[in-house]
């Protein structure tokens, strides 16, 4: 038995030499965090006791009867588990995945498809021309389909969606979000009345059979059977019928992709279906989520980011660099680029294939690399003296790299230190609270930008603001292109009147998740000429490929070699 | 215009009941296990993460307040743990740190022997590391111990002393005076 031992408390103890008080800085940012915990706290939704949102009969009873069809889908991923340790098991297999996609056919033998990642916060249904698409990191539902205007996307707060439907599944899926399987499985009042399995063979597979009935007890109306067929191996469903009493609802067939729909356009919206939101009053707190999950949910790709001083031209004296983004990772290398000078043709698309193709003869050094949990940064050190690369005489010899290293702070807040304008997502959905540790302000308000109708966002520093503080910035966010940034301009504290940095994006293209990025950003004015002052514009193109596969080594920053760095594609 | 009514049963008063009057105790202990801003804030958000994550379990818990205190302890342990095992392996990499002491660090302790009781208070069980951090950083109470180890107050006695004891022979180099006996 262990018995209490002694030590005298009045001696001084060595840990005691830690007994420091934190500096304000460090309460400062951990206050920061604690807000952050308060918030995800205090969403969890709470029972609905204001005026519920009130629009055309027609159009809750459709509304209600899409937002059912995918809550249906919902309560039947998550419910219908039951409470075994088994099934709970391919609850986690399944948010595992980065995408569960559920297609076949729905009530009326129309089309019907499922769209479902835990770890983005979407679910997305279609049932024949009706769309529901719920994204619970920005805490939307939107709806496009009859009978609302053709061309039109209602977009809804979570909050102000009735509908005990989507409430229970929405109270599932944040449940399951926070690891609470058990809270998952007992939410909305629906419950598992009758559990069994059986193993059955399809297509000389052998599968594991569970069929559910999940609804609320004596309430015939409300229940449904779930036959679903799990690959042992794996724990995941391979197929999916549901059905009211006799009448069948879906069957549906599951794969596992690696992408989905980020937007509801990417779900097969036309793009030129306009967004009406019935949001409220748009926060920059809602605005700031928007960005961070963009950010975060970009598509992976493998990029060429030329920074040219004309549009169609690029010359071995631009900055041309390679960049890798997988998940939360990336990579930033610089090129040497020495092709010649470039004379771009007409098509975009063929630029892009050229500069894809021509990069793979170039080699290239790191400058950047973020591997999820620090951001290591190199920079070149040339020898001295300066002297020109035997092999690339237009270059100066690198003797080595040096390295520093940052953690990084909130990993759902991605930001580069260096390269926020080569990352296209970084440049196209700028983290707007950086200052947050110096003190800002924050105004949104809903302008007209050229043809758009624009989010105007003006951050004020409003700490200890130096002449040379960069405030106030203005950006300009496209709300129907999911907050894209169209337009920054940036003022000195001590010229409040004249911009010294304006950007805009010339063009912009769709991730195959559907977010939209810049293909073409014009720096205005950015570029001095020695001969006259005069200035000029200068260019950053993004040539974009979604569909190369980066291999995680690329992301290992330990592994790099500080003298004998270059990398060239094999 | 819509109210939110404060309730403290609802899970929108769990903040109010476990983490608000605990929110000074959560910083310090943070930063006197890390003893770095970086380090403090990143241990500070992989608690927040799983206070977040375990929330049912936390609410379930006899003393919400006191198991959230063992979670901030496990994780800033953690981040010492992890930049200890780093800091040996960069040795072998050519990486410029930037000169003397980085900042947002408690730069009035002597950076050695500061770093030295850090890794040895993170080289302890982590029972015995909870017990010792929140017993002598945070100066707990036996039963608040006991109650966050989720042992009898006897028990959580023990470990102090057994985390002391351990600290003594790891750290007796520091300080010559210090008899690293064991006392039970």
């Amino acid at each position: 038995m262990n018995r209490p031992a002694h030590f005298d408390s009045s001696v001084p103890q060595p840990v005691e030499i830690l007994n420091t008080e934190p500096p304000p800085e460090a309460i400062a940012r951990m206050r920061l965090q604690l807000d952050g915990l308060r918030s995800r706290m205090e969403s969890a939704p709470e029972p609905e006791s204001g005026r519920p949102w009130r629009t055309s009969r027609h159009f809750i009873r459709w509304t209600l009867l899409a937002a059912t069809a995918v809550a249906l889908l919902l309560v039947g991923i998550f419910l219908s588990f039951g409470s075994s340790t088994a099934l709970a098991q391919i609850v986690e297999a399944v948010s595992q995945k980065n995408w569960l996609h559920a297609e076949g056919t729905g009530p009326n033998g129309e089309k019907a498809e499922l769209w479902f990642s835990a770890k983005k916060g979407i679910v997305a249904g279609r049932t024949g021309d009706s769309y529901v698409f719920v994204d619970q990191v920005q805490g939307t539902m939107d709806l496009f389909g009859p009978p609302a205007a053709p061309d039109q996307v209602q977009r809804f707060s979570l909050e102000h969606v009735r509908g005990e439907g989507i409430a229970a599944a929405r109270e599932s899926f944040l449940a399951l979000l926070a690891g609470d399987l058990q809270n998952a499985m007992q939410a909305g009042g629906n419950q598992v009345l009758e559990h069994n399995t059986r193993t059955v063979r399809m297509d000389r597979r052998e599968l594991t059979e569970h069929r559910y009935l999940v609804g609320v007890r004596g309430e015939k109306g409300l229940q449904t059977t779930s036959l679903l067929q799990v690959d042992p191996k794996t724990g995941l469903p391979v197929t999916w019928q549901m059905k009211q009493g006799e009448r069948p609802l879906f069957d549906l067939r599951v794969s596992y992709p690696e992408r989905g729909p980020l937007t509801i356009t990417a779900l097969g919206v036309p793009r030129s279906a306009q967004i009406v939101s019935s949001t409220p009053q748009r926060e920059f707190k809602q605005i700031l989520i928007s960005g961070n999950g963009a950010r975060s949910r970009f598509d992976d790709y493998q990029a060429i980011v030329v920074e040219s001083h004309r549009v169609d031209r690029a010359t071995p004296m631009d900055d041309v660099f390679r960049i890798w983004r997988k998940g939360n990772r990336w990579r930033v290398d610089q090129l040497r680029f020495n092709s010649g000078i470039r004379e771009e043709g007409d098509s975009e698309e063929e630029s892009r294939a050229w500069w894809l193709r021509q990069s793979r003869s170039m080699k290239s050094f790191p400058r950047e690399i973020c591997d999820g949990t620090r951001i290591y940064t190199f920079e070149p050190k040339y020898s001295e003296p300066k002297r020109p690369d035997p092999n690339d005489p237009q270059f100066l010899v690198i003797d080595q790299l040096t390295v520093t290293r940052s953690t990084i702070m909130d990993r759902k807040q991605l930001r580069s230190p260096r390269f926020m304008l080569n990352l296209p997502e970084m440049y196209g959905y700028e983290p707007l609270d950086r200052f947050a540790s110096f003190g800002f302000r924050a105004e949104a308000k809903e302008v007209k930008y050229r043809e758009l109708t624009a989010t105007q966002v003006r951050v004020q520093v409003t700490g200890n603001a130096q002449p040379n503080t960069v405030s106030p910035q203005l950006y300009w966010l496209d709300h129907q292109r999911g907050d894209v940034m169209v337009r920054k301009e940036h003022y000195r504290t001590s010229e409040p009147n004249v911009p010294f940095a304006v950007s805009e994006i010339a063009s912009a293209k769709q991730t195959p998740q559907g977010l939209w990025y810049p293909s073409t950003v014009r720096l205005v004015g950015n570029s001095v000429s020695l001969d006259d002052n005069s200035r000029s514009d200068s260019f950053v193109r993004y040539y974009l490929d979604f569909e190369a596969d980066t291999p995680d080594e690329m992301f290992r920053a330990e592994s790099i070699d500080v003298k004998n760095f270059w990398w060239e594609q094999r | 215009m819509k109210t939110r009514k404060s309730n403290l049963n609802s899970p929108q008063g769990d903040y109010e009941r476990i983490i608000r009057p605990n929110e000074e105790r959560m910083m310090r202990l943070a930063w006197r296990i890390t003893q770095n801003a970086d380090d403090a804030c990143d241990a500070f958000q992989e608690a927040a993460t799983q206070i977040w994550r375990r929330l049912a379990r936390i609410r379930a818990h006899p003393n919400p307040q006191a198991l959230v205190l063992r979670m901030c302890a496990n994780a800033a342990c953690d981040v010492v743990r992890r930049k200890t095992r780093w800091n040996q392996r960069v040795k072998s990499l050519a990486v410029t740190a930037s000169d003397g002491i980085p900042a947002g660090t408690a730069s009035e302790l002597p950076l050695e022997q500061r770093e030295q009781v850090q890794a040895a208070v993170a080289r302890l069980p982590e029972q015995q590391a909870t017990a010792v951090s929140m017993r002598f950083l945070l100066q707990c109470p036996y039963q608040e111990i006991a109650q966050a180890l989720g042992c009898a107050e006897n028990t959580a006695r023990v470990h102090v002393n057994r985390g002391l004891n351990r600290l003594r022979i790891l750290l007796a180099h520091l300080n010559p005076t210090i008899n690293p006996e064991i006392e039970s």
